[in-house]
């Protein structure tokens, strides 16, 4: 299927940059778990090594708590979405009241003031809060950003601690590039939702 | 939020239904969407009403990508079936919505244009999603005048619509475990809401023709296995278009 190149409306928009940021949030959150898998591993292998090994270990566990933490950010995340989605979805369903009442012959319109001005009111209303929905998803994707800085540090130090590794050198420099990487792909990630973002709301 | 759950897969062919919302509102009754996808094309059956938009959409976006929906399944007129139409074609314009033609000078006051609708004739009709031939399957009278169920010939699923639906509340299971207990709370609704025997029992005969692995409601839980030829035994038995006599109040008929 041909996927539409331009949706006609703001909430289309909004609800294609949703759409956008939801598929991201899943890449990161697969990758996220590769990342605590091979990080599982690497420790059981730096235990084997001993005491060569120790520090890859060490950065080997706190890899697996930036998983953890990216983890639990993403799901909130998805959560944050749905709240999002329903501000969309409002503001649209709003639009399309003020749009028929929009039909009405000028000459009636008086008679329908007041609801007129209880729906724009509604629609403020609705549309501030869904400003605040898209500022605070602005602040939790820097967050997540901060947080894969922390993660490309860790990856950075794991490939260092590798090189104490002594026979396992290589094998724990390979386990530390594929954490890198992924850790990396995870960054761009991110970084491309949160320049999505600037871009709807520039 | 709604939740997703795979109920088929065979490689790219997939049947997902979204369902239980505990954030709903008491006054508005739950119902069950499903997702009928075959790669990169999917079909959504009963996408719901307006007010459950945003349910549905952020629980479909957090496991699939909606702009891979490229038609809607309407099995009737109903609001809490297609109300919500304006907000999916807000999302996507080229949307198309099958529905019987009896409805299609109806449901576009829930809005859509002339391009937005495929009739679907009487005596139903086949719908192409990718290399898959969905069945549209009369079911007229049960329990609106123009309504179709969907049958997935190669997943051996039937949507089934309003048929099988029972009024469930609390954390219920999305499969239905004990058929005799369930179907108490499917009963006044199948006795209210099916109003023609004779189009009941010509559904019940069509249908036990089939084979069926599920049958999935727009509201309560999965028939599977044996459960399904069960429930089609079930109603062929049951008088319906009799819910009035059961009591004075429609509350009897929803119980």
């Amino acid at each position: 299927m041909e996927i539409p190149s331009s949706l006609s409306s703001t909430g289309g928009q909004s609800l294609q940059l949703v759409v956008e940021i939801s598929a991201g949030i899943r890449q990161v959150t697969a990758l996220s778990s590769q990342v605590n898998l091979v990080a599982l591993n690497a420790m059981l292998a730096a235990k084997q090594a001993g005491s060569q090994a120790r520090g890859f270990g060490i950065v080997s566990s706190e890899l697996r708590q930036f998983s953890g933490q990216l983890d639990r950010q993403m799901h909130e995340l998805g959560d944050f979405i749905g709240d999002l989605v329903h501000s969309v979805a409002e503001s649209a369903r709003i639009r399309l009241h003020v749009a028929h009442l929009d039909q009405i012959p000028a000459a009636i319109q008086p008679r329908l003031a007041g609801a007129a001005a209880r729906i724009e009111a509604r629609q403020a209303r609705i549309d501030s809060d869904g400003s605040e929905r898209w500022f605070g998803l602005g602040n939790r994707l820097d967050h997540a950003l901060r947080l894969c800085s922390t993660g490309v540090a860790l990856s950075r130090a794991a490939k260092i601690e590798a090189v104490y590794g002594q026979a396992l050198a290589a094998s724990l420099r390979q386990v530390a590039d594929e954490i890198e990487d992924a850790i990396v792909t995870i960054l761009g990630t991110i970084k491309q939702l949160r320049r999505a973002l600037a871009h709807h709301a520039g | 939020m709604k939740k997703t759950t795979p109920i088929f897969q065979d490689g790219a062919h997939q049947w997902i239904v979204v369902a239980r919302d505990p954030q709903r509102p008491e006054y508005l009754i739950d119902t069950n969407e499903y997702l009928v996808v075959d790669g990169q094309r999917a079909l959504l059956t009963d996408p719901g009403g307006s007010e459950i938009f945003s349910a549905v959409f952020s629980a479909l976006t957090a496991a699939v990508d909606p702009r891979h929906i490229e038609a809607l399944f309407a099995s009737h007129q109903d609001p809490d079936i297609i109300s919500s139409l304006a907000l999916w074609l807000e999302f996507n314009p080229a949307l198309k919505c099958h529905l019987s033609w009896l409805w299609s000078e109806f449901v576009p006051h829930f809005g859509g244009k002339d391009d937005t609708f495929i009739d679907i004739p009487d005596e139903g009709s086949t719908i192409r999603l990718g290399r898959l031939n969905l069945e549209a399957l009369p079911a007229h009278y049960l329990h609106s005048s123009g309504n179709f169920h969907l049958y997935d010939r190669k997943a051996r699923i039937l949507f089934s619509g309003d048929v099988g639906a029972a009024r469930l509340t609390g954390d219920y299971p999305l499969f239905v475990e004990d058929f005799d207990r369930h179907i108490r709370q499917a009963e006044g609704f199948h006795r209210r809401w099916m109003g023609s025997a004779e189009a009941k029992r010509d559904w019940c005969e069509r249908v036990s023709q089939l084979p069926i692995d599920m049958l999935c409601p727009q509201h309560g839980a999965i028939y599977q296995g044996a459960d399904v030829m069960r429930f089609i035994n079930w109603f062929d038995e049951l008088p319906v278009g009799s819910g009035l006599r059961r009591g004075s109040s429609p509350l009897h008929a929803q119980a």
